[in-house]
């Protein structure tokens, strides 16, 4: 391990905590289950782009545990968890395949985050039904997996300089 | 934006739109309205009848109320309220979720008692 590292991965782990939190204080006026802007991924992506891949899924490891205990409950651990994890497996995918800009990885996430957590909340309700929310979060996970993307590249732009 | 980032929004919408068209293209008025907890199935209501029910889970409360053909959660206990703001729904395989209670209100097409024929 390389310990320069480390406290690279106590700041973005509390940046994207920080993230996850200003984003329960903004109302989403859609009252669909499972939609949200995805802050916290914005720092993830960052990660991702700045450092490494393994360096980024170890903060988004983190960060979910953390912002879960601290605000969510057991429960809600495991929606974001599901979301979070399947949403960072194709992000890694894409990014790797290198074919793919900074946004496109971005919306990627977005939409598999809200695959992941419907899957999960359909495995917990115990009915399928929860299939019919699909493309409302499909179509959400792409316009804030945009916005996520454009405002990492942002962010990215200045960090390199 | 690269090209293939395109073709990914592209994907995705196409997907949703399919799988909207797939559930609108089933959807007819329905006839009642079966409420679950945790996979069980705990209550069922007539569409035609206005009717209010309190469904009480280990999580916490649910009113569901039925008026006018339409069905929607009137009160509950639950932390994010998803289920109270969510739109009223009639058509069949429309549904309201409390995630926090793990309850579905969802509409079928089939009357009360042929509880078999619900698809899973």
């Amino acid at each position: 391990m390389d310990y320069k590292k480390i406290p690279y991965y106590g700041l973005f782990a509390a940046l994207a905590i920080l993230m996850g939190y200003v984003e329960m204080l903004i109302p989403i006026p859609v009252p669909i289950p499972g939609v949200k802007l995805g802050l916290a991924n914005v720092i993830i992506i960052i990660m991702m782009y700045f450092m490494d891949t393994k360096s980024a899924f170890f903060v988004s490891l983190i960060r979910v545990v953390l912002s879960g205990l601290l605000f969510a409950g057991f429960a809600g651990l495991l929606y974001s968890l599901s979301g979070a994890m399947l949403s960072f497996a194709v992000m890694a995918l894409l990014k790797k395949t290198d074919k793919f800009s900074i946004v496109g990885v971005s919306i990627a996430g977005g939409v598999f985050h809200n695959v992941g957590q419907i899957i999960v909340a359909a495995l917990a309700v115990e009915n399928v039904k929860m299939a019919y929310y699909l493309p409302f979060l499909l179509v959400s996970g792409v316009v804030t997996g945009m916005l996520i993307g454009i405002v990492a590249k942002t962010a990215l732009g200045y960090l390199k300089r | 934006m690269k090209k293939t980032d395109l073709l990914l929004v592209v994907l995705a919408l196409v997907a949703a739109a399919g799988i909207y068209l797939f559930y609108s293209a089933g959807a007819e008025k329905g006839k009642g309205v079966e409420i679950t907890v945790d996979g069980e199935s705990e209550a069922f209501l007539p569409l035609d009848t206005n009717d209010s029910i309190r469904i009480d889970t280990e999580d916490g409360y649910n009113i569901v109320t039925v008026q006018d053909g339409k069905v929607f959660v009137t009160e509950a206990d639950c932390r994010d309220q998803i289920c109270v703001d969510h739109k009223k729904v009639s058509k069949t395989g429309e549904t309201i979720v409390c995630l926090p209670h793990k309850l579905v209100v969802a509409i079928t097409g089939d009357e009360p008692g042929d509880f078999d024929a619900v698809v899973m």
